[in-house]
């Protein structure tokens, strides 16, 4: 059973209500500091669900608050400002996955890829530690990669990592630890 | 390294990475992590794995995206939702159409008529000569005529002649006294325009 969260992500949450009443009033400063606040978790989740082209990630950022700051009337507040962000990128991720698969040619998504590719510059600063962190995650499945990333790099509660992901607290619960004792076992063999 | 048995202390551990629990909440994890190894070890690795990911995520400039959001346009206002339009739109048949059949037909409410809203209660009947009756568009509705008298109630308004009136003033004239019931039908305007009595 999760533990309730009522500290510091309250006040998160309150602050980012205020800077959206703010933007509301035609403070755009307050639009920047939500993006300020956010976009690192949403680059941080794309880049570790497959989008490798630093251009592309950008570009899904980009997208993914138009598309909510398009549709904050929207944003009944049942949730976390940034629930709600990922819960957009996730269904944005899903429609550049599908549209690449519909390409014949080239693949600049691949969520089930074995094997990272990382461009020759990331490959030669990157610890070889993280570099073997990196490669374990991406051997997991879709659905555990997304549920261990959206636990360990985001600290997200099993209910709220249900709501972006479309499953259930339990299901959730279940991916994480399958993954985590995944990646532990690809490290240590 | 092993798993810690304290599964509730373990759940918390991403949590209290990314400080996102209630100062009571991380005193007691802090407090656990004093005396549990396995616990320390899971946090440590939760954290590693936190860095490795995080380390090739390009930085967004948020300046730069905050430029290219939409203004905000008020999507809320009742009179603007779809659904307020349509009742409005519905309303405005309903009324327009009670309009429409008000107007094409008389209401009444028992025998009181309440539309349309005046003096003039149509369809009213009106006392003709018999022959009048007799060739007027409308049927007769009933012939209460009385005894000896060549009257007779019609639906028309036709108007009526001189020479006809003449003869409707006449026979009125037979009549010693109008009972209740035939006071209720009306000698239409045309009775009185014409200068009867």
């Amino acid at each position: 059973m999760n533990p309730p969260q009522p500290g510091r992500s309250d006040d998160d949450d309150a602050t980012d209500q205020d800077l959206i009443a703010r933007w509301k009033a035609g403070d755009q400063l307050a639009a920047t500091a939500l993006v300020e606040r956010h976009a690192p978790s949403l680059a941080r989740f794309a880049g570790s669900s497959g989008v490798r082209d630093a251009t592309d990630i950008d570009e899904l950022v980009q997208d993914t608050f138009v598309r909510a700051f398009g549709s904050l009337d929207g944003f009944r507040g049942d949730s976390s400002f940034r629930t709600w962000l990922f819960t957009i990128e996730r269904r944005l991720l899903m429609d550049r996955i599908r549209a690449q698969r519909r390409r014949p040619q080239g693949s600049e998504i691949d969520e089930s890829d074995a094997a990272t590719q990382f461009n020759a510059l990331d490959e030669m600063v990157a610890d070889d530690a993280e570099r073997e962190v990196r490669a374990a995650v991406d051997r997991l499945s879709p659905t555990q990669r997304e549920v261990f990333l959206l636990r360990v790099t985001e600290g997200l509660s099993y209910r709220d990592i249900a709501r972006i992901a479309g499953t259930t607290e339990g299901a959730a619960r279940v991916h994480y630890h399958n993954a985590m004792r995944a990646v532990k076992e690809m490290l240590d063999g | 390294m092993g798993d810690c048995s304290n599964v509730e202390m373990r759940e918390l551990l991403p949590e209290y990475l990314h400080d996102r629990l209630s100062a009571a909440e991380r005193g007691q994890v802090a407090a656990h992590l004093d005396v549990c190894a396995d616990c320390r070890a899971e946090l440590a690795f939760i954290e590693r794995a936190h860095r490795s990911v995080s380390a090739r995520v390009p930085v967004i400039d948020a300046s730069r995206v905050a430029s290219r959001l939409p203004l905000y346009r008020a999507t809320s206002a009742w009179w603007r939702r779809p659904s307020t339009l349509a009742i409005a739109a519905g309303l405005l048949v309903v009324v327009g159409g009670s309009t429409w059949f008000w107007q094409r037909n008389d209401v009444y409410v028992g025998s009181r008529p309440v539309w349309p809203p005046t003096a003039q209660v149509p369809n009213s009947v009106v006392v003709v000569p018999a022959e009048v009756a007799s060739r007027g568009a409308s049927t007769a509705v009933a012939n209460r005529s009385a005894k000896g008298s060549n009257l007779a109630v019609s639906e028309t308004l036709t108007d009526l002649s001189d020479k006809e009136l003449r003869t409707l003033l006449e026979e009125l004239g037979k009549f010693e006294a109008l009972t209740s019931s035939e006071t209720d039908v009306i000698a239409g305007p045309s009775v009185g325009r014409r200068g009867g009595t």
